[in-house]
């Protein structure tokens, strides 16, 4: 699904992203976990076809981001850490606009919004405009809004960020159900207790260098992912 | 404090001249002071102009006659008025939509100290306006009066209490603003609607303020003698630029106290104001229905929304919008009176009428530059644009749709408001429609062009992307410079050809221009935009 080889990223003539490879396989929840400036955000733009690389290759699908971007972001949906949505508009128009850029039939999207404002518990906010959101709220719509268009490749930064309990549990399942029909799930976080219970692969970065990436038992082994964690940084 | 907040205030009006806001990289300072100052010298030099020869006629009739606090009393209303008009509109988007509102006051920082950073601008924009006005009016006062040190010192003091008037009502307005942006739904339509009258009011008293003069002129005496028995705080305004020193003393107390009440209004709402606009109006507004429309329709309708949900972006971006068409209206009802008039001015057959009210209509349309800021606009956004499927130029082609249509078909119906009551040849009633829309794709064209070369991504008030930016005023001079530089051309090429060949010529270069710039927009503006961030 998604297949990042020899990836660098340079800003200012050093590599915020040095050599990174990773594959990301249908069905698979794979969290990107390093300490801040590590380059994950960075990593997570490149792919989205925020940003532009110098090396390396991503392809989404079997296509290339950089050749081919409009195909890939078809099939995709990014979250950024922190979403600054057009606060003129209203839930609604929001998730209409992106629901008209995705070409959603008006069925779809209807019954899409329903089911997903519903569980957010967001329906009765819809018609209120972005601008009288709180951050939760607006992360929420962010997630309605990946979600319209039934991405098979999502990309999230710290997504629980801002999210209270109930919505965080929510969107752990929608991550699972994503994936469980087919999709795949690539987020950054620094929670590693949810990266350790929900991931089915982890990656490492420091130094926009990848020092450990594998399935969560392989990483793990017989300790927990912040003693490994812990334990890399420290190197 | 205040000085830490002022200079944060001013790196952020500058640093656009210094810095690129593309990648926060070094610019030429010597080239962009050259630049920037020979912008700003030309329209300093443009309005203060105009306004000298205002004072001249205003002074001379009445300095000479002993009425120069009447003369005063003209020009600080004229100053007063210019102030609010050039600073109220910015004082409810500085105060209060400011996008660091919040953390500041998360901070130890004294209340005062945020609202007089804010105020700065504010106040700086007023003084501008109101010495546009006052500066050439106090130098002529100078020529045609007497020359002493009072005679120099109160008029200057006279525009500082104009100023800090001027201040005063700005706080007074944007606080009104404030409170019904509480209480409204379409804010932003309706403070625009709001602006726009008063803009109307503006264009009414323009109008009148010659035969006003006039009469004043002719009755100064009588008129005089009404404001004195009368009217004696506007007496007492006009005798403090004279040198009256007891009515220098009243008026600065009187502006003072006003000053003190309106900081005293600012300081007591501004905490409520500024937290409660963020999260203003829970209550629903119009259901939007649920409905599949195209890619490139989806994005017009994105930047039609929002126009039309940001009132400073209307106020400053949209003028013609409302100008256009009022102005067809008006060559309805008022045309037909001039159409004899006009049909023996000399050269109508060949074209020179039909070719004045295409630059007249153009003149209009080039005060949109609706284009222009759209694409800083959407800095805090580009994360989204970015990773929708969708081209930069799409979204490029979108910003200058919305251009069009918002100035577009408003210039579509002052041309047939035009034509129908103007009896003009088959070639002039084409290009009468012909050149016009020309021009409005030109100016959507460049103006975006310019709004992607000189981009404002780091924004932390959308005030500074709409009004202050150098992208703006330099949209606005180019769209008038390439107006007044066909006339300039017309008029040394008029003897060799008519202006019916002369307009021809104009459609197809300007036709040229069109096409060479929506090229580059497909190409190079596209590789422009996806280098944003």
């Amino acid at each position: 699904m998604l297949q990042i080889d020899h990836l660098s990223k340079i800003y200012d003539g050093s590599k915020a992203v040095d050599d990174l490879s990773l594959h990301i396989h249908p069905g698979e929840i794979y969290g990107f976990i390093g300490h801040n400036g590590a380059g994950k955000t960075t990593t997570l733009k490149s792919v989205a076809g925020i940003l532009r690389f110098e090396e390396g290759q991503i392809l989404i699908g079997g296509k290339s981001i950089q050749e081919d971007p409009i195909a890939c972001k078809q099939i995709m949906a990014y979250i950024p850490d922190n979403p600054d949505l057009y606060e003129f508009m209203t839930g609604t128009k929001y998730l209409n606009f992106v629901a008209d850029v995705f070409r959603v039939s008006t069925a779809d999207r209807k019954a899409r919004i329903a089911d997903y404002a519903a569980r957010f518990e967001l329906t009765g906010a819809l018609d209120h405009p972005i601008s009288s959101y709180s951050h939760g709220m607006k992360q929420k719509l962010a997630i309605i809004a990946a979600w319209i268009h039934q991405p098979k490749l999502v990309l999230m930064d710290e997504p629980f960020v801002g999210l209270d309990p109930i919505a965080a549990h929510l969107l752990k399942g929608m991550m699972r159900e994503l994936c469980d029909q087919g999709g795949a799930i690539f987020f950054s976080t620094h929670v590693l207790e949810v990266a350790e219970k929900l991931c089915d692969k982890v990656a490492i970065i420091k130094g926009g260098k990848l020092i450990r990436s594998g399935d969560m038992a392989e990483v793990r082994g017989d300790a927990s992912l912040e003693q490994v964690f812990l334990e890399l940084e420290g190197e | 404090m205040l000085k830490v907040l002022l200079k944060k205030q001013m790196a952020e009006i500058f640093r656009k001249f210094y810095r690129t806001s593309k990648n926060g990289k070094p610019q030429n300072k010597l080239l962009n002071t050259v630049a920037y100052g020979f912008f700003m010298v030309l329209l300093v030099a443009i309005l203060v102009g105009a306004f000298s020869m205002v004072s001249w006629g205003v002074g001379n009739s009445l300095i000479a006659n002993g009425f120069d606090w009447l003369y005063f009393d003209i020009m600080g209303l004229i100053a007063i008025f210019m102030g609010c008009f050039g600073s109220a509109f910015n004082t409810y988007a500085s105060l209060y939509l400011a996008k660091d509102n919040d953390m500041l006051l998360s901070m130890p920082i004294p209340l005062r100290s945020i609202i007089a950073s804010r105020l700065t601008s504010v106040y700086l924009m007023g003084l501008i306006y109101s010495g546009i006005v006052m500066v050439p009016a106090i130098i002529v006062y100078w020529c045609l009066g007497t020359v002493n040190v009072v005679s120099v010192i109160s008029p200057i003091l006279l525009l500082l209490l104009i100023s800090l008037f001027v201040l005063a009502l700005s706080c007074a307005l944007g606080w009104v603003v404030a409170k019904l942006s509480l209480k409204l739904k379409n804010k932003g339509l309706l403070s625009a609607i709001g602006g726009l009258l008063l803009f109307g009011l503006y264009q009414l008293l323009t109008r009148y303020f010659t035969n006003a003069v006039q009469t004043l002129a002719e009755n100064a005496q009588t008129i005089g003698l009404t404001i004195q028995g009368s009217v004696y705080p506007l007496y007492l305004f006009g005798k403090a630029g004279t040198g009256d020193i007891p009515a220098l003393l009243l008026v600065a107390a009187v502006v003072l106290i006003i000053f003190a009440l309106a900081c005293l209004l600012l300081s007591r709402s501004f905490l409520k104001m500024a937290t409660m606009t963020t999260s203003v109006s829970t209550k629903s507004v119009r259901k939007t229905k649920l409905e599949a429309s195209s890619v490139s329709l989806a994005l017009l309708k994105k930047e039609l929304d929002h126009f039309f949900n940001n009132a400073t972006y209307i106020m400053n971006c949209g003028e013609g919008l409302i100008l256009l068409p009022l102005a067809g209206l008006a060559v309805l009802v008022k045309g037909g009176e001039y159409v004899p008039l006009l049909q023996t001015a000399p050269f109508f057959e060949s074209g020179l009428v039909a070719a004045g009210i295409c630059g007249l209509i153009a003149m209009l349309a080039g005060m949109n530059n609706i284009a222009e800021p759209s694409v800083s606009m959407d800095a805090k956004q580009m994360w989204l644009l970015k990773s929708l499927p969708l081209t930069p130029w799409q979204m490029l082609r979108a910003k200058m749709e919305a251009h069009w249509v918002l100035t577009g078909l408003p210039v579509l119906f002052c041309c047939i408001c035009v034509l129908i009551i103007l009896p003009v040849s088959l070639l002039q009633g084409i290009y009468l429609l012909l050149f016009p829309q020309l021009f409005v794709v030109f100016c959507a064209a460049l103006d975006l062009f310019i709004g992607l070369k000189m981009p404002v991504m780091d924004w932390t008030n959308e005030m500074t992307v709409i009004k202050q930016s150098a992208g703006v005023f330099v949209s606005l001079v180019a769209s008038f410079g390439y107006v007044a530089a066909l006339g300039g051309l017309y008029a040394l090429l008029m003897e060799h050809v008519t202006a019916d060949i002369f307009m021809v010529c104009a459609c197809l270069v300007t036709l040229v221009f069109d096409v060479l710039l929506i090229l580059w927009h497909r190409q190079k503006g596209a590789a422009c935009f996806q280098k944003l961030h």
